[in-house]
């Protein structure tokens, strides 16, 4: 709200650039809401201005109470007319927006180059695509990625007003690499025959593109036909939720998380799911469910003979003593899938390495913390130790902080350092927030994009940030 | 309207807080209740199943010492202190304070028992 006041004001240079916060207050589109923020911010001024006179002492004469209680009117027209920007500039920009839809010379990049890529999905996309934006649909993306989408993707969508990504060579090696490791060339073209890694961590600076890398592979992963096990937030395995140690595992259980687990991965493999027979038969461990104890009776339950993964799952889902056990039992039988490629992708990947909100009472007066790798369902999933497919993406949102170098469990060679934009790429971006109005076209050269490039450092989201104040 | 070991519980507020409203339970003895039945602090009281609030209840009964209970050893400790007419006894009958404070002025917060 606060950009896009910023935006109205720079829009409009000739009036007062006076920013008073009860113009965010105003911001409501219905009328009665304007002439209430009208009245409240000709008090607010009046009592300002009262204040600057109480602090310098009575005005002098009537021609400077006079000119005071004009300039009060002229900051309350101000605000007034801000607010107003604020509503009509969104509204204008999309209708603007919309009729723009038609005019597809706008759709120039830099250099002339093409804006948008003609490639219908990802797996079509190539090394000529790159440094171009490929335009989805929302409703489509929330059927392929249904657990959720990052905030930075849904962000991006937002504010740019348009579903549309940039194609990054970095997502493009990152999708070759496992297309490799699928199906290997018969020889490499390239002498120097780069070897395809199975399990990648994604790492780099704030805002860099590591979240929106990793949905855009599961994307394509899962159009591939993939089984794909994609978790938009790993944090949430951590915290939440109810725990109870497991004295056979020494283990923490987390019934709710895992149920939730389930479920996740249920939506859209559901059909895949049915086709996949159980290949493990030894009973499923049962443990404390939510907030119902321990089955007195049972201690394990056994899966019919001829189960599919489809009936383990719903298993863990209706029956919460059985939810964590199902999620470990998931984790086996997924290393044993060979019909299909299967892909486990993690992102905030670093909140595993570090404590959950859980601790255990030791004395009556302290308590340990508990780390995630004591968590049974994390404890599954984390080891990067194997032979399947798996990216982590770090992330900076969860407050976990610096980890080291060499992580448990991890390869020393799985680590990526992800890039923010390079030159050319935020050249292409600069261009795409044009078309998107997001820049005034009188406002927009490559002299300032660069300039806020170097300020911004390549940081994608405070580009778009600071784009619009372009002068 | 909830109680839980006696106390009333609101149903939209947190286990953490709740717990607290128990004569004889602080924050700190809420956080060791809490965790050793594995319930985080922002869980409200609405969410728990009945098995959880008796769980909390056996805990609290067994463990701790609440409610009427310890009234009954506060009041059992002064009255020991006044039948063996210690200082600290002859202070409580007079309803002076018998931490060493000043009487001269102040003393008002000891001194409302006799004002009552």
């Amino acid at each position: 709200m606060l950009r896009s006041l910023f935006r109205s004001v720079a829009a409009s240079p000739a009036k007062s650039t006076l920013i008073i916060p009860t113009a965010i207050a105003a911001s409501n589109p219905t009328t009665s809401q304007l002439t209430s923020s009208r009245t409240f911010a000709s008090k607010k001024a009046k009592a300002s201005a009262s204040k600057g006179n109480n602090k310098k002492g009575q005005p002098k004469s009537k021609a400077d109470a006079k000119t005071k209680s004009k300039q009060e009117e002229i900051v309350a027209a101000s605000v007034d007319d801000a607010a107003h920007d604020l509503i009509s500039d969104e509204r204008n920009r999309r209708r603007l927006l919309d009729e723009d839809e038609r005019n597809t010379s706008l759709d120039v990049g830099p250099n002339g180059r093409p804006l948008f890529t003609s490639a219908a999905s990802l797996s079509e996309l190539s090394r000529k695509d790159a440094c171009t934006y490929m335009k989805f649909s929302r409703k489509k993306l929330e059927e392929v990625l249904p657990e959720r989408l990052p905030v930075g993707m849904v962000k991006e969508f937002d504010e740019s007003m348009r579903d549309a990504l940039l194609v990054r060579h970095s997502f493009l090696d990152l999708r070759d690499n496992f297309r490799r490791i699928v199906d290997p060339p018969l020889q490499s073209s390239n002498s120097r025959g780069l070897s395809a890694q199975k399990q990648i961590v994604l790492d780099g600076p704030v805002s860099c593109g590591k979240s929106i890398a990793l949905a855009m592979l599961a994307h394509w992963a899962r159009d591939e036909g993939w089984l794909v096990f994609y978790v938009p937030e790993g944090r949430s395995w951590t915290h939440g939720g109810l725990f109870y140690k497991n004295p056979q595992t020494g283990l923490w259980d987390t019934p709710v998380q895992a149920a939730n687990i389930l479920q996740d991965f249920l939506k859209y493999n559901e059909s895949c799911l049915m086709k996949l027979p159980c290949k493990i038969v030894d009973p499923i461990p049962l443990g404390d469910g939510a907030g119902v104890g321990r089955m007195k009776d049972a201690d394990s339950m056994a899966m019919p003979e001829g189960s599919t993964l489809y009936d383990l799952i719903q298993t863990g889902i209706t029956t919460t003593h059985a939810s964590v056990g199902v999620v470990v039992r998931l984790r086996q039988e997924l290393s044993l899938v060979k019909d299909i490629p299967v892909l486990i992708a993690i992102d905030q990947y670093n909140s595993w390495f570090t404590f959950t909100e859980f601790e255990e009472p030791m004395t009556v007066r302290s308590c340990r913390p508990i780390h995630a790798r004591e968590v049974a369902t994390v404890n599954a999933f984390r080891s990067m130790m194997h032979d399947n497919m798996m990216v982590g993406a770090f992330s900076h949102s969860t407050a976990v902080g610096k980890l080291r170098q060499d992580l448990p469990d991890v390869p020393t060679n799985a680590r990526v350092m992800f890039p923010r934009y390079s030159l050319d790429e935020a050249a292409v971006v600069s261009h795409y927030y044009l078309r998107q109005r997001l820049i005034r076209r009188e406002a927009f050269s490559e002299e300032a994009w660069k300039k806020l490039y170097y300020l911004a450092n390549g940081n994608g989201s405070e580009m778009r940030w600071l784009l619009p104040f372009m002068r | 309207m909830l109680y839980i070991s006696g106390a009333r519980s609101v149903a939209d507020e947190q286990v953490r807080i709740a717990s607290t409203k128990i004569d004889g339970i602080g924050p700190k003895k809420a956080i060791l209740v809490r965790y050793r039945l594995g319930i985080i602090g922002n869980i409200k009281i609405k969410e728990l199943t009945k098995y959880q609030i008796d769980q909390i209840e056996q805990m609290i009964g067994q463990d701790h010492v609440v409610h009427w209970e310890l009234k009954r050893g506060e009041r059992a400790d002064i009255e020991r202190l006044i039948s063996i007419s210690c200082y600290r006894g002859i202070r409580h009958q007079d309803g002076s304070p018998l931490r060493g404070q000043r009487t001269h002025t102040n003393a008002r917060t000891c001194r409302k028992q006799i004002r009552k």
